[in-house]
């Protein structure tokens, strides 16, 4: 990092330097048209030039030397523009030239990320609580039905789910889990 | 790059010494004479960027040195 700094620093100070020789004849008077006038006009100029290509180049240097430790986000490609892509005539056709460009500029993007397809292991896990309900569902209705004439009297009469699945609608479900 | 700019700072210096000589060169300013305005203040901008030139090429040099200290020993480049 010294190197960077100090070849900005003395670059600048150079440019200083040089802006002041192109502004001392007008401030310290000197005879105009004189030999003095022309040297420190030229001589400043070309140091501010050089001054200046000198500060680009270490600040170039500087810059590229950050990224390559990883201090500075790598540069992105420029990636084409669509907005530039050619339009087809009134017949729909594009430009041979053009077509081969928009290939190229295609093939310069990167292919999209593929899409997010559910796979059958969740298909299973979603539908496995309802078809274990339906089945179960399917159970105790038939078991009801075979069992109504027992149920006949009041004082045996028990309401469904009273105290929770009865142990058909377990049975149902460990059956359809299984079956899953 | 660094060379470019190593370079860069090597002119300054060059640049420094001609403006300090260029009084005399260029015949404005007369042997034994008292020196003029433009004399004095090219020999102390030419001296001053000299001297800018100077230290900036040597430190330059230091801080190019230090940095090879501090990746340490490389491995001989392949022939």
């Amino acid at each position: 990092m010294t190197r960077y700094l100090a070849g900005l620093i003395t670059a600048t100070a150079a440019l200083g330097a040089g802006v002041w020789l192109l502004i001392a004849p007008y401030g310290l008077d000197y005879p105009s048209g004189s030999t003095a006038s022309g040297v420190d006009a030229w001589t400043g100029a070309l140091v501010c030039a050089l001054s200046l290509a000198t500060i680009g180049v270490w600040a170039r240097a500087w810059r590229a030397q950050l990224r390559a430790d990883g201090l500075l986000p790598e540069r992105q490609a420029v990636r084409p523009d669509r907005s530039a892509l050619p339009h087809p005539d009134e017949h729909g056709r594009a430009d041979s030239s053009d077509a081969a460009r928009v290939a190229r500029a295609l093939e310069e993007e990167p292919p999209p990320p593929p899409p997010q397809v559910p796979t059958i292991e969740d298909l299973h896990g979603l539908l496995k609580p309802l078809v274990a309900a339906l089945a179960a569902d399917q159970m105790e209705r038939t078991h009801a039905q075979s069992a109504q004439p027992q149920n006949a009297h009041p004082q045996n009469a028990r309401p469904r789910n009273a105290h929770g699945p009865s142990t058909h609608t377990q049975t149902a479900y460990t059956n359809a889990e299984e079956d899953w | 790059m660094s060379r470019w700019g190593i370079a860069g700072i090597g002119m300054i210096f060059a640049i420094g010494v001609w403006l300090v000589a260029a009084p005399f060169v260029t015949g404005q300013q007369p042997d034994s004479a008292t020196w003029t305005t433009a004399t004095r203040n090219d020999v102390i901008v030419g001296a001053a960027l000299a001297l800018l030139g100077f230290t900036g090429f040597f430190t330059v040099l230091a801080g190019h040195v230090a940095d090879m200290y501090a990746k340490g020993p490389q491995p001989p480049a392949q022939r």
